[in-house]
Formats: C-alpha cells, sequence, structure tokens
C-alpha cells in the first residue's frame, strides 16, 4: 500500500560518482560490506 | 537513518545517501544535518539513479525518486524501494532485518569528508524544519481525521505519512545530539 516494495534479483553495475569532497567514489571499492543507498529528491 | 547509522553498522552496512544535486550542495545539507555518512552526487542521473530505477521522470527538476536500495558485498541489490514522496521511505526496522538476514559481522565507516559547501537557492535553514514538520503533521492529522470513516485505505496511508514526519522530528533531535 505504501510505495513500491519490490523484492528484485539484479545485480548492480559498478559506478563511479562524486563525494561530497568532489572525490570519486566507486562502488567495487566499498564492498567489503554490504552498501545501503539511501536516495534523496535533494536538498531542502 | 542518521540516528539508527550504528545499528545499521553492526550488521555489516555502510550507508551512503545518493542525490543529483552537485557535491557543495551535498556537503551543505550534511553540514545542515550533521550527517554521519556522505551524500554522493550523481547529477546527470546515470551512474547508479535511473540504472537502479530510482529516477523521477515526472518532476522537471530531473531529481531521484526517495527510497534504499541495499548492495551485498556480492554486489547483487537484495532489496529496493522506490518511493512516491519525501515521506515515503522504508522504515528503518525494515532495513536492519534486511541487513540481518545477510548475516555479516560488524563493519566500520569513517566520518565523512565535506569539501565546499554552497547550499542550493531554495534550501531551508536548519532552524525551519521543526516548524516546516509540524506544519506537515498538523495538516495530516487534519486531513486524515476528515477521511478516517470514509476511506480506509487513505486514512492508512495518512497513518504512516504521520509516523513518517514524527521519524523526521525524531531524526532531527538527532542532528542536536551529533553538533553538541
Amino acid at each position: 500500500m505504501v510505495g513500491k516494495d519490490r523484492r528484485i534479483t539484479q545485480m548492480a553495475i559498478d559506478f563511479t560518482v562524486s563525494d561530497a569532497a568532489g572525490k570519486p567514489w566507486t562502488l567495487s571499492d566499498h564492498l567489503d560490506s554490504a552498501v545501503v543507498l539511501t536516495f534523496q529528491r535533494g536538498d531542502f | 537513518m542518521a540516528n539508527r547509522h550504528q545499528e545499521l553498522l553492526e550488521l555489516g552496512g555502510k550507508v551512503f545517501a545518493v542525490s543529483a544535486d552537485t557535491a557543495p550542495m551535498n556537503a551543505a545539507v550534511m553540514e545542515k544535518l550533521a550527517l554521519p555518512f556522505p551524500i554522493l552526487s550523481d547529477p546527470e542521473r546515470d551512474q547508479v539513479i535511473t540504472p537502479l530505477g530510482f529516477a523521477d521522470d515526472k518532476d522537471p527538476r530531473e531529481i531521484a525518486r526517495p527510497g534504499v536500495a541495499i548492495i551485498s558485498p556480492d554486489a547483487e541489490v537484495v532489496y529496493s524501494f522506490v518511493g512516491r514522496d519525501y515521506a515515503d521511505r522504508p522504515l528503518e526496522d525494515v532495513l536492519v532485518e534486511k541487513l540481518g538476514q545477510l548475516g555479516l559481522g560488524p563493519t566500520s565507516q569513517p566520518a565523512p569528508e565535506l569539501g565546499p559547501i554552497e547550499a542550493g537557492e531554495k534550501a531551508m535553514p536548519y532552524r525551519g524544519l521543526s516548524s516546516y514538520l509540524r506544519g506537515a503533521k498538523f495538516a495530516g492529522l487534519a486531513i486524515r481525521s476528515r477521511h478516517r470513516d470514509l476511506d480506509e485505505d487513505f486514512s492508512a496511508d495518512m497513518t504512516a505519512y504521520l509516523e513518517m514526519i514524527d521519524r523526521y522530528l525524531d531524526a532531527l533531535r538527532g542532528v542536536e545530539d551529533r553538533k553538541a
């Protein structure tokens, strides 16, 4: 009822974005653990 | 999520926020909320926002939809929740459960680094957030009250919305603790 709680099987393609210091951040550098990505609409 | 960051680390999950804003705008939000984890910048939405299904193609600002994805150490997306609006997010209890199912040991995450800070033009000052959320809460209470006996689904949805607002208000108290 609330939102869209999907059960999916998907492999995450490696990606590179920028951290808050403008430095590159690559997913595969951080998979020594699980990675919880929380998506934000933007500043508020 | 910031209030339960340590709990997620104990379950083997490092936390990273993602937005389509620039790094300086993300740094401004991190400073405003004293976040213990970084906000990553995907301004073209082509690195992770769109590939994982979080692009908001209805909003002309070309932003991300709110939600959460959990990626296992094997690079599998083991959980995904794409929200409808800012208050439509999974409860942290769900994330704790999902991480627990992975059976990982504890991990750690360094304090995030901030570069130049540049708040967006419409960014709300920290001191206005509490009033903003309380206003949203009381509007929601009024609307739910009007529809309580008319539409059970709508009332349940409003209850979930109000519970999320309360969590945001709790999160603000966490900000005060981190800034102290």
